[in-house]
């Protein structure tokens, strides 16, 4: 029978932030693809301006996909294109939605939730 | 599956949501096509179409689970509280209520939001609606 004979938490931890973020980066990039084939195809720019970013919270890890004009923040830009893009995916009053973001990310929960775990 | 019409008649028959929108050819200003129509005067609701939609299945049920957004929208008056008030009863009137959709049993309802969606000419609101549901024996 084996027996733990060194136990360095910091060293595990770092492993298991290693490895969270890699799997986080891996299901944003997928779902930001996702998001890019479902992107209304007019000028085809807004499916260029999709991208994502992972950032470190406290003791959590965030996944946000959105636009790369101004802030990634997701539905909470309001800069520039990413303003834009946040009437497209919510619709306005004389505007249709056409939700791109959400669906790449509700549509493919499973797909995320796998990467994630994979590390 | 037929959500609009049930996710419609949750809206427009409520009384007390009903008094917080206007009217439209009779009947609360509840449009389940997008954009509204162009005579359609504020404060009103959109919903139409869904924003997520997958499969709700296990071994011996199908099912489907669905995404709505409930878009609100009043006047830009310099004063957001109508439409506030008129997302937050959307809120009320979708979270953890077991909606009757036809051939459908629901099993989870919730609603999140309202976030902001300000226009120039509209102050918004959304609440989006989830659905979980299976089909039901009977049908």
């Amino acid at each position: 029978m084996s027996a733990v004979k060194e136990w360095n938490q910091q060293k595990i931890l770092a492993e298991v932030s290693g490895r969270l973020l890699n799997g986080m980066d891996r299901a944003c990039s997928f779902a930001a693809e996702q998001a890019r084939a479902k992107a209304r195809r007019r000028t085809g720019k807004m499916a260029e301006l999709v991208d994502y970013e992972v950032v470190p919270v406290g003791d959590d890890v965030e996944g946000r996909i959105g636009s790369n004009m101004g802030s990634v923040s997701g539905l909470g830009a309001n800069t520039g294109e990413a303003f834009y893009w946040y009437f497209i995916e919510l619709g306005t009053k004389r505007m249709p939605a056409y939700p791109f973001v959400r669906p790449a990310v509700y549509d493919n929960a499973e797909e995320i939730v796998r990467l994630i775990g994979e590390g | 599956m037929d959500l609009t019409p049930a996710v419609y008649s949750r809206l427009a028959g409520d009384a007390e949501l009903a008094a917080l929108l206007a009217t439209y050819k009779g009947a609360p200003a509840v449009f389940t096509s997008d954009p509204a129509p162009e005579d359609a005067a504020l404060p009103y609701i959109v919903t139409a179409g869904q924003v997520g939609d997958t499969a709700f299945d296990t071994k011996t049920t199908r099912g489907r689970d669905v995404r709505r957004d409930v878009r609100c929208y009043a006047a830009a008056t310099g004063s957001a509280v109508t439409v506030e008030a008129i997302a937050e009863r959307v809120r009320v009137l979708f979270h953890r209520h077991k909606l009757a959709v036809s051939g459908m049993e629901t099993w989870i309802a919730e609603a999140s939001g309202p976030i902001e969606a300000d226009g120039d000419e509209a102050y918004g609101r959304i609440v989006t609606v989830r659905l979980a549901m299976i089909e039901s024996s009977e049908s």
